[in-house]
């Protein structure tokens, strides 16, 4: 777990270098909402002060599924769906992963806010979903059990 | 090299409903192999969904997102025959463009 550790933090070393070096310009420009400080934030209130929010709300307008309890972490299905009128955009989160932030998602007008996709846990975590609607703040989440970690996961 | 996309979007009503399968090994750099030695990191960083030049998903995926990542999502004003346009860029620069009609 150390060992682990040490090497998530050399590779965010490296990374934040490259970064600051400007070697590894997000694409393809960098107005995006995941360039900066977003991916690299660990909780849900940071996730949402990083794009500009300074409040989050618990919604149950919000739906973030998936299994209770999975055998292997490797590959967890979990859908996303939110109700909330205006949603423009989700991160999804994995609050025990060495990188929080699983994905973040931009819906564009016409594009519905909700998505199924599967993702990497290293051990039994809740899931988050931070969700962006008329530049207000929204989080709802699901506890997955797992009983092997999915091999860093991220 | 990478290998072609999975995408496959269908009319339902006036929703098209698309399902894509990317083949990516979305090594988180966190992994060692047999002899201990550290897997480098390889993992896509953005996708990005066209229907006729119209963005309809645009999102960063992280390195906890699955081998051969799997994305369902659906969009409102696309019809039969439409072209979808895939692309996906990782953190090693490598990219890759599929497309694919409504049906």
């Amino acid at each position: 777990m150390d060992q682990n550790r040490r090497d998530f933090l050399d590779l965010t070393t490296t990374l934040s270098m490259a970064i600051a070096g400007g070697a590894l310009l997000p694409w393809p420009a960098l107005a995006k909402e995941w360039d900066g400080a977003l991916l690299k934030t660990r909780t849900f209130q940071e996730a949402a002060q990083a794009l500009g929010g300074d409040l989050v709300v618990e919604s149950t307008a919000i739906t973030v599924s998936g299994p209770e309890m999975v055998d292997s972490g490797y590959i967890v299905p979990v859908s996303v769906e939110s109700r909330l009128e205006g949603t423009d955009l989700i991160v999804l989160m994995v609050q025990k992963n060495p990188t929080p932030v699983v994905g973040v998602f931009k819906f564009p007008g016409g594009t519905q806010p909700s998505l199924n996709t599967r993702i990497k846990m290293g051990e039994s975590s809740s899931v988050y979903a931070v969700v962006r609607a008329k530049n207000n703040y929204y989080v709802a989440s699901t506890a997955i059990k797992v009983r092997a970690g999915g091999g860093g996961c991220g | 090299m990478s290998e072609p996309m999975r995408i496959r979007a269908v009319q339902v009503q006036d929703l098209i409903e698309v399902k894509l399968m990317i083949r990516h090994p979305m090594e988180s750099g966190l992994r060692k192999d047999d002899n201990g030695k550290k897997i480098p990191a390889h993992f896509i960083e953005t996708l990005e969904v066209k229907c006729k030049d119209r963005v309809v998903l645009d999102a960063y995926l992280g390195m906890a997102v699955s081998e051969n990542p799997f994305i369902q999502f659906s969009f409102k004003g696309g019809t039969k025959g439409d072209i979808l346009e895939v692309t996906w860029k990782d953190n090693l620069g490598d990219a890759r463009t599929d497309k694919a009609a409504i049906s």
